[in-house]
Formats: structure tokens, sequence, C-alpha cells
């Protein structure tokens, strides 16, 4: 599993690796049953301290996107489509109010801020068409 | 301790040779200009013997051989020991080398000549114990009572001398000393046993020390 | 399983400065980085670890031996890096390894030719021609090649480039992996320790002033910027406090508590971002709750 980790960016390497593992969850990318590193390999390849892979993956079980297996390691857990559905709706939620709350505050309307997120929507889908 | 003073032997052996080298030379030249009679060359030897381990110790101390030691995986004991085989060694090679010396020389060999050898032997042994004792007592932090008896021994000796000094039996004590009691036996023994003692006392400073960062 | 090692109420005396009383162990298959301005006594600290330096008092154990010089079994296990390098000068950085091989039974010599060649170094070259960087290779060499499993590293990279920097980064979380070893880590470059030190302890004047988990502090500490009207306030866990008009920035060493009592206080603006291992260092250093305000 190749995730891309920095130290320069304002998000902790916990959150990162949490976050990019969710991603791959949620997206089917991580299919249901696959192994992941155990947290020392983690670790090494990584180049991330234990103690950080632990908490990460403990935070992954606590959301249910993994679960563990004595003496086997960790595992993407099987998620219905509609709980994926309701997960990634939850992110989205959290990670889309500063720059809602930001963009508020330089006053614009809640108008503006929808016409903007359209505007974002239909240029991810004009680009999907080209790749295609 | 035998892996420590195979090192120290491998490592100076250019100045240990050089240094043997020396005591042969000297023993060759005094017997063949006839320089004096079978004391001459056994002390002159002491002088390269002398300057050989100086050296070495100093080298040895500049490289902060104590403290490589001190991080192998080796009591404090056989590391003391350690430091010490490669003189005493050395020493254990020049008194053979008089013997040879004798042999070829055919010189008479009585046993006042062995016991001369023996003493000056565990005489110069014991010299070098001392320097090593006066390094080691430098690490002792703020421990006095080891400078305490340190130099309380060395105040009596020098208070001892210049008692014999001031009743004018300095002289004659020396001489006994060093000429008389040198040749016995008995002297020989006493002068060993002084020797071992020094040798004793220097491990036991050494494993006592309270650092072994130089 | 016994700690990696293990120091209770140790002291050391000198004319000048005294360490400790000091308590602090490590357990297995975790790295502790020590961090600690120059003269606080961390090199002390590991000098007595590994044996060059005898404490005044306390007791000290490695993986569950007594740190005693008479019985150096303890010795085995560890691989140390010290302040000082010391070698054989006039030998080759080979001949010294050889000689060093002799007294552990788990040297290997091939990890040993292996690492000479991951940080570049030039075995045959004599210790006193190597530069400051290549002694500290060897050092390095020297310490690992018997498997230790205890590593006691006193700013290990001194001198060091950048390069052979990354590959002894690479070697370490290659031997964390088997989650047997330990690493006992002092240095003053703290990105060096950033990602690989899962806790940390801060040494001052002798005396730990904090032990923490490393990423305890990288998720609790924040720089943060509001805007008030008020002044005079005292704001909770923040340890440096800076203003200008109404805007403020602080430095909080527990985000929550401090963004509670700011969105009590009704604040605007508020932006906020983390803080490197090394910012909390220096704050931590510098003394808890230290306030410096700035007017203009």
């Amino acid at each position: 599993m190749l995730l891309n980790l920095t130290d320069l960016s304002s998000e902790s390497l916990q959150s990162q690796i949490i976050r990019q593992i969710r991603a791959k969850i949620l997206s089917g990318e991580l299919a249901a049953e696959t192994d992941l590193p155990s947290i020392r390999e983690f670790a090494r390849d990584h180049h991330v301290s234990v103690i950080t892979v632990q908490r990460a993956y403990e935070a992954l079980l606590r959301e249910g996107l993994i679960h563990s297996r004595r003496g086997k390691g960790f595992f993407v857990s099987e998620l219905r489509e509609n709980e994926k559905h309701k997960m990634a709706k939850q992110r989205l939620r959290e990670t889309i109010a500063p720059p809602l709350m930001a963009a508020a505050e330089e006053g614009l309307s809640s108008k503006d801020i929808i016409e903007t997120v359209n505007l974002i929507l239909r240029q991810k889908g004009k680009k999907a068409e080209q790749e295609k | 301790m035998w892996r420590l003073m195979k090192a120290e032997l491998s490592y100076y052996k250019f100045a240990l040779l050089l240094g043997f080298g020396v005591c042969v030379l000297v023993a060759v030249a005094s017997w063949i200009w006839n320089w004096g009679d079978l004391n001459t060359p056994i002390a002159n030897s002491a002088f390269s013997y002398f300057i050989t381990i100086a050296i070495i110790g100093s080298d040895a101390d500049k490289e902060k051989r104590d403290r490589l030691y001190s991080l192998l995986p080796l009591s404090l004991r056989e590391i003391a020991h350690g430091r010490m085989l490669l003189a005493v060694l050395f020493q254990i090679s020049i008194f053979l080398l008089w013997l040879i010396f004798l042999a070829v020389t055919r010189e008479s060999v009585t046993l006042r000549t062995i016991c001369n050898m023996l003493s000056f032997s565990a005489l110069t042994l014991a010299m070098i114990m001392f320097f090593v004792i006066h390094h080691d007592l430098g690490y002792f932090g703020n421990n006095k009572r080891y400078y305490g008896i340190y130099y309380g021994f060395l105040g009596l000796a020098i208070v001892s001398i210049g008692f014999l000094y001031y009743i004018q039996k300095l002289q004659t004590v020396l001489k006994y000393l060093f000429t008389t009691l040198y040749g016995l036996p008995a002297g020989a023994i006493l002068f060993s046993v002084f020797a071992l003692g020094m040798y004793i006392l220097s491990l036991r400073i050494f494993m006592r020390r309270k650092s072994y960062l130089a | 399983m016994s700690k990696a090692f293990e120091f209770k109420n140790l002291i050391k005396t000198y004319p000048d400065f005294k360490l400790g009383p000091l308590n602090l162990d490590l357990a297995p298959g975790m790295v502790l980085g020590f961090v600690g301005p120059n003269g606080s006594g961390k090199s002390t600290t590991m000098h007595c670890l590994a044996g060059l330096v005898r404490p005044d008092s306390g007791k000290s154990e490695i993986l569950g031996r007594e740190i005693d010089l008479n019985d150096p079994a303890w010795k085995f296990d560890i691989g140390y890096v010290g302040d000082l390098h010391v070698f054989y000068e006039a030998w080759s950085g080979e001949k010294n390894l050889q000689f060093l091989a002799q007294f552990y039974p788990r040297w290997s010599h091939e990890f040993a030719a292996k690492l000479a060649k991951r940080l570049d170094l030039p075995l045959k070259k004599k210790a006193k021609e190597l530069s400051t960087g290549n002694r500290a290779k060897l050092a390095i060499i020297a310490a690992l090649a018997h498997a230790p499993k205890l590593l006691i590293l006193d700013e290990p990279t001194a001198g060091l480039d950048p390069v052979a920097r990354a590959e002894f980064q690479d070697v370490l979380f290659e031997m964390m992996a088997d989650g047997e070893r330990a690493i006992f880590y002092s240095t003053h470059i703290l990105p060096e320790i950033s990602r690989l030190a899962d806790e940390l302890a801060f040494l001052q004047n002798g005396q730990i002033v904090l032990r923490t988990g490393k990423d305890d502090l990288t998720e609790k500490w924040r720089k943060i910027t509001f805007r008030l009207s008020r002044n005079n306030l005292k704001f909770e866990s923040v340890v440096s406090h800076q203003h200008e008009g109404n805007d403020h920035q602080v430095i909080s060493s527990d985000f929550e508590a401090t963004m509670r009592q700011l969105h009590e206080l009704g604040v605007e603006n508020v932006q906020h971002s983390r803080l490197s291992v090394d910012e909390i260092a220096v704050q931590i250093l510098k003394g808890a709750n230290h306030v410096a305000t700035h007017e203009s």
C-alpha cells in the first residue's frame, strides 16, 4: 500500500494516514478482506513511528473501516454501500465546514457558495468525460 | 585481556621492535667496546625500555585508549590487565635478551647476576606502574581520599629521604638498597613483591575510577 | 519483557552541575528522543548508560541486567555512538572493525560491509585520515554491526552529509521493524527524530521537565491567531502570546482547551496551524507559561 505522507502538510501524519486509508476503503480501491501491512511494517516502509501507525489503525478500527484478527493482523472490513455512502457524506461535512465558513465571513451568500460548488462539480464531470 | 595485548602488540610493533633493537645494539656495543661490567648494558637498555614504553603510553593516552577499551564488553579487571600486559611482555623479552647476551658472551653467570637482573626488572616495572597510577588518579573526580593517600605516601617518601639525608645516612641506605640488597635473593624477592604490589594497586585504582571518558 | 533500560534516581554530581535525580525508562520496541539544550546533561546520561561514567547513586539497568562494570554481560546488547569517537587512529576503518568484531559473538561482517557501502565509507582509509563525517559513519557501523537490542545514540549524525543521514534513518527504521530493539536518541536536529520517535523526553539543567508521547505533542500544540477586542486576558494552556492591536497570536499546548475558551469569548477570524516538533521543543525548553507581548 503506497501512501503519500508529508511533514509539510497542515495535517498531522496520523491524520494523513487515517484519511488516505479511509479514502482507499470507501472508494473501493482496497477491497473487503484485503490485508493491511502490520504496524511495524508500515512504520518501516513509510518512516513513521510505531505509535503513530498504532493510533491511526486504532482510529480506523473505531470507525469500523478495518478489523483485526488475533495473530493474523488487520483487514479491511466489509461495508455495505449505504454505510460507505454515509461515511463519505459525514467526512464531506467535516472537511467542507471550515472553507464554507471562511467564505461566508468573506461576504459570500449561500447562493454564491452553492453556485461555486456546482461549477466545481461540473468541471470534474467534464474532465471525466474527456478522460473517457 | 589477551586480545587487548595482541592488538597493542600489533599496533605498536614498529616502536617495540625499534626499542628492542636499541637494547640489542647497546648490549652488543658494550660487549665489543668493553664499556663496563654486565650492569652497563642492563642499565642502558633501561633507557630504551622506558622511552619506548613512555612513547607508547603517551600515544595510547592521546588516542584515548582507555575509553576505547571501556566501551568493549569486558570487565574492568580484564581491561586493567590488558593495559599492563604489553609492558610486562616487553620487560620479559628484555630479560630474555640479557640471558641470551650472557650465554653468548659466556660471562660468568652468578646468583648475584640473576638477582641483579630480577631486581632491576621488578623496579622498572614498578616505576611504570607508578606513572600509570599517577595518570589514573586524575579520574576520581571530587574524591579526595585517593589523592590524600597518594600524596601522603609521596610525602612520606620525601620526608624519609630528607631525614636520611639529614642524618647523613642517605648515601649508606641507597648504597645498601641498590647494590647489596639488589644482588641478594632476598632483595630480588623483595623488589619483586614490591612490583607485584604496585601491579595490584594499579589494577585496583583503575577499577575504581569514576570515569573512563579519556 | 524487561525494559530496554531503566534509571531509578540516577545522580551524578560535578563541581558546577548536577544530573538527576533522574527517573527514565524505555520499553523494548520503542524509540525515545532525548532533547535538551547544551550542557543539560544529555551526554552525561548516555555516558552512564554506556558504562563510561560511574554515577554517584541510583539504580541503572539495561534489559533487566544491572549496569555492573565488573560484569559486562549487558554490554553485548548495546550499541553506543558517543559524543566522541575513539579508534586505533593508525589503523584502517576495516582493521578497527575487525578488532571490535572479536569481542561480539553476534557481529556480522556482511552487515558491517553493507552498512559501509550504504553510508559510503571508505574502509581502507586510516581512521586518522577520515573526515568528521566519515568518523561518525565508522562509529555508527561499529555500534550497529553486532545487532544490539538497545541503541544509545548521542547526536550520531553530527558531521554527516544529507545523503548519509537519510541512509542512516533508513537503517534505523529497518532495525526497528522486528519490534525487539529500542533506540535512545539524543539530538539537536529535531527533524531527525520527528518521525522516528515514539516518545520524547526533555532535559533541562539535569532534570527531566517533560516526558511525553511524540504524537501527543504534535496533536495538542497549535499556533492560533484570532481577533479579540479585549486585552489583558489570560488564555488557557497558552505558553506564548503576542498581539498587535486586536490581532492576537498564541501558542497553545492544549488545542482543545484553548479553543473552548476562545469560543466562549466569541473571538473572530480564528485560524490555527500545527507546530513542528522543533518549534514545540523550543517552547518547552524556554519554559512553560512564558508570556511575551509585542505591542506596536
